[in-house]
């Protein structure tokens, strides 16, 4: 017993890392984007009570008047602490925040202590504040986004690029996965073949998927431009050329197909895996009862590799919908964009962290399905094979 | 003994670096040269403020933007960093940015050195948020070899649009005999309303109205925009940098396939650099009813999060002034005040770019909320269907009246 207990501290202790990382990395987040994503949040407003003030310099930015030319009374009447607050935070604030002000804020206290020069040194904006609330001085602690319920995704429904994105995604995953899975296999049955040579071929076959993603998009931008190879190449056929990524209609099936050839190798590898597991007595057998090559392939190796292509088909489905860093390097266009991109512009160069978030979940929800849909389905296709 | 002195360096050293208040500089380096120049700037000032004020540089290279705002939200920002007046807005609007009426107020820093345009495209809502520390302005690059050519006169600031349309026209020409041209007058980006607002503004329309909705619907506007998408529509005359396998306005014109382009200083060492067989010279962007011109730049803001503010403004004070002398000269671009302008006054390249920022739009679409950079994608995305000829401009005008309020939200 004792024995074991400790076994289990040592085991646990071993995964502490991962399960930290996976925690601070991957869960928080989630959690975080998922409250988000009913939110206003905006990412630069984190600080905004967190900020220091020079206390006088704040209210006599605010007053325009000196603290010996105040008369409390009269500074009093058009006195509002929600546009003090407003005018030191430097942006708008909730009409819950504007209202507690208004309730609650010592204004005359605040004036006097301005006046007497009593008010004095520097503070964050937040306890500053809470120095003269009678009440609600919890709000004025840290950033909270406002909750706006289901307006993101009622936004969504009316945002023309929501729908264009969502559906680049969806012809990305479904034109790349198909392609890249059956090219993966050819691959792998090639390279399985004893031909003088192979290591050679698998080692350039998957070269692509080794290299950074930024370097294949540069190639690809030289390939892809107007006076580049594919177009030089085409004008042999007489066909005039064309600016690949430039033109939106052929930007995607151009990233498209760079996408195709980066990871074809890389699946191509689990195929092998697969394919090396295939005890050759098997096959032996089958060759002994007459069956052809094709045959062969078709009746044993490719039932046999069924967990190969669930595995194969269910991570590129996921890959291409996720599909960022090409998309990123060589889209111009906002008509091309995909749904991980999307998510990107709303979040760091619209500054609409809230509506990224809730385009993630929804994203994330589509991903899901369609994982779990797929696994049901391939099962079974599989089996019936 | 010798532990004695050990200790007594020790806390020396400490008491040196505790008294230093270290104020932490950020800034996106364009190329290592801009790195060491601006590096110049802060050794001097640590030089002359040893013991009470360090600043420490870190460049932050990458995406500048994604990782200021990070660290913003954060509360761990440099004390001083740049802001491009581009997206600076943004940042202003939502009150991370300190004002620093005050503070020039307090140091003295004469603000009527800057060029008055600079100045004002970091005013915000009544305040000045930050304070520039160079800019670029466009002007026309002309290739004097294509020109002499055609027998045709240098471009010179006298020119309308009458005179570019008539230079291109004469510029683009079939040199091999295959009955197509392949040199052309001009290279334009298909797809950058930067580059279209100078003859929107030129032709006398404006960018946003006074109540900051979009003015791109107005005659005069759309009469600016025509003229720009018929340059290569309609005449063609003028291509995009990709259509001759160029990356860029600069690559295209190096090459030698267009005689013209408009483009800023930044060319100057590209060309010197990259091609430094092309004649060149510069001359002010043409004009119709109007002078305009674009022009970028880059200022240095301070966080509200900063614990260390009069210090900070105290270094940024300096690094507008003898730092910028510094970091200009190093680097060969153009300072933001008028006295250090002086020294570049009988360089005839430096010159057009000097006339410009005095009539030049700085580089921002001003809206309600701050936020302009969803408007801009979405303007040019429709300028690059007008350019493809698979949308009229009326169309595009149309959409982007009818959408624009949702975009700037």
């Amino acid at each position: 017993m004792k024995r074991r207990a400790r076994e289990a501290i040592a085991g646990y202790a071993f995964s502490l890392p991962i399960l930290v990382s996976v925690a601070v990395f991957t869960v928080i987040p989630i959690v975080q984007a998922f409250y988000y994503s009913f939110t206003d949040y905006d990412a630069l407003k984190q600080q905004i009570f967190n900020a220091t003030v020079d206390k006088v310099m704040a209210v006599g930015m605010y007053l325009g008047l000196l603290p010996e030319e105040v008369k409390v009374d009269q500074a009093l009447k058009s006195f509002d602490p929600a546009s003090f607050v407003e005018s030191m935070i430097g942006t708008s604030i909730s009409k819950k925040l504007k209202r507690i002000l208004r309730k609650y804020f010592d204004s005359k206290k605040l004036l006097q202590d301005y006046a007497s020069g009593r008010l004095s040194g520097e503070s964050k904006i937040g306890n500053f504040i809470r120095e003269y609330l009678k009440n609600g001085g919890r709000y004025f602690e840290k950033y909270r986004p406002d909750i706006i319920g289901l307006k993101n995704f009622k936004w969504m429904i009316k945002d023309e690029y929501f729908w264009i994105a969502l559906k680049n995604s969806f012809i990305f995953a479904l034109v790349v996965t198909p392609i890249q899975t059956f090219l993966a296999l050819i691959l792998a049955v090639a390279a399985n073949s004893r031909v003088r040579g192979v290591s050679f071929f698998k080692t350039s076959f998957f070269i692509p998927a080794i290299t950074s993603s930024a370097a294949i998009s540069m190639i690809f931008m030289l390939l892809y431009s107007k006076p580049g190879f594919i177009n030089r190449t085409l004008s042999l056929f007489g066909i005039q050329p064309v600016d690949w990524l430039n033109n939106p209609s052929t930007a995607l099936p151009a990233v498209m197909a760079m996408n195709i050839w980066t990871t074809a190798g890389y699946f191509m590898v689990t195929f092998l895996a697969g394919l090396q597991n295939i005890p050759q007595s098997i096959i032996e057998a089958a060759i002994i009862d007459g069956a052809d090559g094709w045959t062969r392939f078709w009746k044993i190796t490719l039932p046999l590799l069924k967990p190969q292509i669930t595995f194969v088909v269910t991570m590129g489905v996921i890959g291409t919908l996720q599909v960022f860093d090409q998309i990123y390097f060589l889209i111009k266009s906002q008509e091309n964009t995909t749904m991980s991109m999307y998510i990107y512009q709303n979040a760091f160069r619209y500054g609409k962290m809230g509506y990224a978030s809730a385009l993630a979940l929804i994203f994330f929800l589509i991903i899901l399905s369609i994982t779990l849909i797929q696994r049901k389905f391939m099962e079974r296709g599989l089996e019936a094979m | 003994m010798r532990s004695k002195v050990f200790l007594t360096v020790i806390l020396l050293v400490a008491a040196l670096t505790f008294s230093e208040v270290v104020v932490r500089l950020g800034g996106w380096p364009s190329s290592p040269v801009e790195q060491q120049a601006l590096q110049a700037a802060v050794d001097e000032f640590n030089k002359e403020h040893a013991g009470q004020i360090k600043i420490v540089y870190e460049p932050i290279p990458g995406n500048y933007r994604v990782k200021l705002t990070a660290m913003l939200s954060a509360g761990n920002a440099p004390d001083i960093f740049y802001l491009d007046v581009n997206w600076a807005e943004e940042f202003f609007s939502k009150g991370v940015i300190e004002p620093l009426d005050f503070y020039i107020k307090m140091y003295k820093l004469d603000l009527n050195d800057f060029y008055p345009n600079l100045l004002n495209a970091f005013k915000y809502k009544g305040h000045i948020y930050g304070l520039p520390k160079d800019f670029s302005t466009l002007v026309l690059f002309y290739n004097k070899k294509m020109f002499d050519e055609v027998g045709l006169p240098y471009p010179n600031s006298s020119w309308t649009w009458f005179d570019l349309l008539y230079a291109a026209t004469k510029l683009t020409r079939d040199t091999n005999g295959d009955g197509k041209p392949d040199v052309w007058g001009l290279a334009l980006y298909p797809n950058a309303l930067n580059r279209v607002i100078p003859f929107i503004l030129q032709a006398g329309g404006e960018v946003v109205k006074e109540d900051l909705s979009t003015a791109l619907g107005e005659e005069e506007a759309i009469e600016g925009m025509k003229f720009y998408f018929d340059l290569h529509n309609r005449w063609n005359v003028a291509i995009a940098p990709s259509d001759v396998g160029a990356g860029w306005l600069g690559d295209a014109f190096g090459k030698q396939k267009v005689a013209m382009v408009m483009s800023g200083p930044w060319m100057l060492g590209f060309l010197k650099e990259n091609f430094p067989e092309v004649d060149f010279g510069v001359a002010e962007l043409p004009h119709l009813k109007k002078r305009a011109t674009m022009v970028y730049t880059v200022c240095y803001a301070i966080p509200k999060t900063s614990k260390h503010k009069k210090e900070a403004f105290i270094a940024m004070k300096f690094l507008l002034g003898k730092g910028m002398k510094i970091f200009t000269e190093k680097l060969g671009v153009l300072p933001s005040r008028k006295s250090l302008a002086e020294k570049d006054k009988n360089d005839s390249i430096k010159k057009a770019f000097y006339a410009g920022v005095k009539y030049a739009y700085p580089w921002k679409i001003p809206t309600p909320s701050g936020i302009s950079s969803k408007a801009i994608d979405e303007i040019n995305t429709r300028f690059l269907k007008v350019w493809n000829g698979e949308m009229t401009l009326d169309q595009a005008v149309k959409e982007i009246i009818e959408n624009y309020n949702s975009w700037v939200r």
